[in-house]
């Protein structure tokens, strides 16, 4: 999505996946009416609708009116939005979507399926953060065959390609699976662990180093501040309460330091599919150690 | 919205060992598994799937797909790009605020002082890196502390201009409740604040105007020492003003140690109070937590200015009256020397407001009638002088004036030092015809606000007291008269300063009214022959400004000089002099 005309097709697909009536399409423009349901994710006002809801009554649906080129002008409409990545809109358009499409069960149909049997995947995409105190992410995804346990990596892009329906043709039959859905989704977490075992790390080692550095300059500059302490002329007890104020600053930065610095990675499932797919639709390939450049 | 509870999985030796990716010798496994970044797995989405599964409540495979085509949105792809620009379509950065807020990002690890010169967008800069830690999800939670008559200016532009929701600080919820705050340093230390303020993480605290923040004794500074964060943006124009060790507790606050212990830093880095040494070593170890452009760098290229002085010659009643009140004044404050006490300051103003407008000097010699102190004597001269005041006719500046601003027939800011004459000038703009608006020190921001887009949108004419006006950006501008001339140069380069900045598109037109025979003559040719030494430490203005014994000395010496019949070379000698503070009092490391 990083044209307008992306970012317009983005939400006509949207809308009509959600069967909101598109009243106007254009270019660069798009008008749609929102059922309640959509009305309720997309506008953020809860207590229009509750009271709505708690007095009974049924307004008309309300209608969007989006451009997607700044300074669109279309006679008779008022209130055009311009829509752009990270504007308010494309945000809730987003929210909806990812709240509505997490989870599929869907049949591949068209060519190649029809009298054959289709067997089942379990299709789990993630998201890698590599972060320190800076972040780098991608996208991975992974599908188990449910009856051998055969991992298939970067399975996506392919599945992408098919017609998928969310009920089977009839003229398909399905095989069972032999794995749990819990016992392909191991088998899963087992490959991408792999995979992040051997990918090159030297992004966290410098990571390691840079932390090492900062932390050494902490300790020092402490100690120094403590030195300082004992040397002075005052009570004992005036330099104890220093010195554990220092040690409380010193704990905090180090804290402060491992939580801005330290490098990790997080691995955040994004959605899972159940497929039925035909037998060799999936080619699949090999743990490629470096595939994730740094 | 979905809620994931986080997990942190430990990686396990007996996991590799049962993986497939067991390499030949088991040595080589163990250092690369030291060498492993910490795994973190979020938990809990692949239980909503099996209980969806059970349900038999499923997206459509167009929303699945869907859903991974926005999620693709949000994945930064690279460690060091700017993605944010992508989201910004309203913003065109300067190359330098691009350059400084990627150096932020990448090199300083998003603890820095941000001392660009003044009027070269250091808020754009912290805007910019803001917004790129926000889409890249390393930030969430954000204290932004600013002095309380910019809080809302600075809402208003990352709502705006960065599409970043922040609110302004209205009760001791808004600590907890809102994802990022806008407030005072003054609120939040505050005793029903700072226990919340200090119990909250924040992901990034931007302070600005973090001079104040110097002295390491006061509770601006402890508060922010004590505060919990991650990462921390400190923005001033001044990193020093009185004193070397100024910058060394800011840097405590970022990095601490990154100069070396107090006394490390004192011996090593420290000439003087003033003067740093070693600055080759001192630069380098600042270069990681502290980013200064300056104008004279070039990268943002300014428009022209055009200064052009106009002489005018009083006619015989302003005359008599200048030279009246200025032998009135030689008297007095030679007598003064000599007893070594009185107002030398009164005088020092009188000798100011004559220059200005006979209004201006009404109004001290009125106060000086007035005043039981003045002796009978004198109070008698000083009355005929009030009279003579009050009985000039014409007004050769103000008739310059009224003409400059026809012929321009364009907006036109005038400057004056004084109210009196202000009101003046506003009372003859009025009487012919011309519109116009005033600022005066003392106005609130909103009030300001207003004036401006009165200004902007109605008036011809800005009539104003005040230089400073923080914040207040009159670009669209493009003649400043200065009325009566300050004595010290630099008031004058930030009167200009107002209009002649970032943003500024057209050239700038600056009118000095003086009047042949008067001190101002000597002011504006001096002016017109150093001008340039003062834009070259523009940056460091406010520091001076700020620091008002220099001020005060200068008007001082000034006086003096004057009084005494100087020669030209001797004022202009006074003139390099205070040049030459000026350089020594703006750290050039």
């Amino acid at each position: 999505m990083e044209s307008n005309e992306q970012i317009q097709d983005f939400c006509r697909r949207y809308f009509q996946a959600v069967d909101a009536p598109i009243l106007i399409d254009q270019p660069d423009f798009l008008q749609v009416e929102l059922p309640r349901d959509i009305d309720k994710e997309l506008t953020d006002r809860p207590f229009y609708w509750m009271y709505v809801e708690a007095t009974g009554q049924n307004p008309a649906n309300s209608v969007l009116s989006l451009s997607f080129a700044p300074g669109v002008e279309m006679e008779g409409v008022e209130r055009i939005e311009f829509v752009t990545l990270g504007s308010f809109r494309l945000n809730k358009i987003i929210e909806s979507v990812q709240k509505r499409g997490r989870f599929t069960r869907a049949y591949q149909t068209g060519a190649g399926t029809a009298g054959r049997a289709l067997s089942p995947y379990l299709l789990a995409t993630f998201k890698l953060s590599f972060v320190a105190d800076r972040r780098r992410d991608e996208m991975v995804s992974y599908a188990v065959d449910l009856r051998s346990g055969q991992v298939f990596r970067e399975a996506y892009g392919e599945i992408e390609r098919l017609t998928l329906t969310d009920a089977p043709a009839r003229t398909v039959t399905t095989s069972s699976p032999s794995l749990s859905l819990s016992e392909g989704y191991h088998i899963i977490r087992q490959a991408v662990e792999g995979d992040i075992s051997a990918l090159d790390h030297t992004w966290a080692e410098e990571a390691n180093e840079h932390l090492a550095r900062e932390r050494e300059q902490l300790e020092t500059y402490y100690e120094s501040l403590c030195l300082v302490n004992a040397d002075e002329n005052k009570t004992d007890g005036e330099k104890e309460k220093k010195a554990a104020m220092y040690a409380a600053e010193r704990e905090l930065r180090i804290a402060e330091l491992e939580w801005r610095c330290a490098p990790r990675i997080a691995i955040a499932p994004f959605h899972f599919g159940l497929l039925y797919l035909a037998d060799g639709v999936l080619t699949g390939t090999a743990a490629t150690g470096n595939r994730l450049s740094t | 919205m979905i809620h994931l509870k986080v997990s942190h999985e430990k990686f396990s030796l007996f996991w590799v060992i049962l993986s497939e990716q067991i390499t030949d010798s088991e040595v080589t496994l163990l250092e690369k598994v030291d060498a492993m970044p910490a795994r973190e797995w979020e938990e809990g989405l692949f239980e909503q799937f099996l209980e969806r599964e059970q349900a038999g409540d499923f997206g459509s495979p167009e929303l699945f797909r869907l859903a991974y085509q926005s999620e693709l949105t949000r994945v930064s792809p690279n460690f060091d790009q700017l993605i944010c620009l992508d989201q910004l379509p309203e913003i065109t950065p300067y190359p330098h605020q691009l350059d400084t807020a990627k150096k932020v990002l990448n090199e300083l690890h998003g603890r820095a002082i941000l001392a660009d010169e003044v009027g070269l967008g250091k808020t754009i800069e912290a805007g910019l890196i803001l917004k790129e830690y926000l889409i890249r999800g390393l930030v969430k939670k954000v204290l932004i502390l600013v002095p309380s008559s910019l809080v809302i200016q600075w809402v208003r532009e990352l709502n705006q201009k960065f599409k970043i929701t922040a609110w302004a600080q209205k009760s001791t919820y808004s600590w907890t409740d809102c994802d990022i705050v806008v407030s005072s340093i003054d609120t939040a230390k505050r005793e029903q604040h700072r226990e919340i303020v200090l119990a909250q993480d924040w992901d990034l605290v931007i302070v600005d105007e973090a001079h104040k923040l110097k002295n390491r004794k006061s509770k601006n500074w402890e508060l922010i020492n004590t505060l919990r964060k991650k990462y921390l943006l400190l923005l001033t124009a001044t990193p020093v003003q009185n004193d070397m060790k100024e910058l060394y507790n800011l840097i405590t606050l970022l990095k601490p140690g990154q100069l070396g212990s107090q006394t490390d830093y004192s011996s090593t880095f420290m000439e003087n109070k003033r003067l740093p040494k070693n600055r080759g070593e001192l630069k380098e170890a600042l270069s990681e937590v502290m980013i200064r452009n300056k104008r004279s760098e070039g990268g943002v290229q300014f428009t022209r200015r055009n200064v052009q002085s106009i002489m005018l010659d009083l006619n015989e009643d302003e005359r008599n009256l200048y030279d009246e009140v200025t032998r009135f004044i030689k008297e007095q404050y030679e007598v003064l020397r000599e007893q070594g006490r009185g107002n030398v300051l009164q005088l020092i103003g009188l000798q100011r407001q004559i220059c200005s407008s006979p209004y201006a000097a009404l109004v001290s010699l009125k106060a000086m009638m007035e005043s039981e102190k003045t002796p009978s004597d004198i109070r008698d001269r000083v009355t005929q002088l009030y009279d003579l005041a009050g009985s000039i006719e014409a007004y050769t500046k103000v008739n310059k004036c009224i003409e400059l601003i026809q012929q321009i027939d364009d907006k036109v800011i005038i400057f004056t030092e004084y109210r009196a004459t202000q009101d003046f000038i506003l009372y003859m703009l009025q009487q012919n015809g011309i519109k116009a608006v005033m600022f005066r020190g003392g106005f609130k921001k909103s009030k300001k606000d207003w004036m401006t887009e009165l200004f902007k949108n109605r008036f011809q004419v800005l009539v104003a007291t005040e230089a400073g006006g923080e914040g207040i950006n009159l670009q669209f501008c493009h003649h400043v008269i200065n009325f009566d001339l300050p004595w010290n140069p630099m008031r004058v380069e930030q009167r200009i300063g107002r209009v002649h900045r970032l943003g500024q598109t057209k050239d700038v037109h600056v009118y000095n009214l003086s009047t042949r025979g008067t001190i101002e003559e000597h002011i504006v040719s001096l002016l017109d022959e150093k001008i340039t030494m003062f834009e070259l430490v523009i940056g460091e203005l406010d520091l001076i400004l700020g620091n008002l014994r220099v001020g005060r000395q200068f008007d001082h010496d000034m006086m003096d000089l004057l009084v005494k019949g100087a020669s030209r070379d001797e004022l202009k000698s006074k003139f390099d002099e205070l040049g030459e503070k000026l350089k020594e009092a703006s750290i050039k490391v």
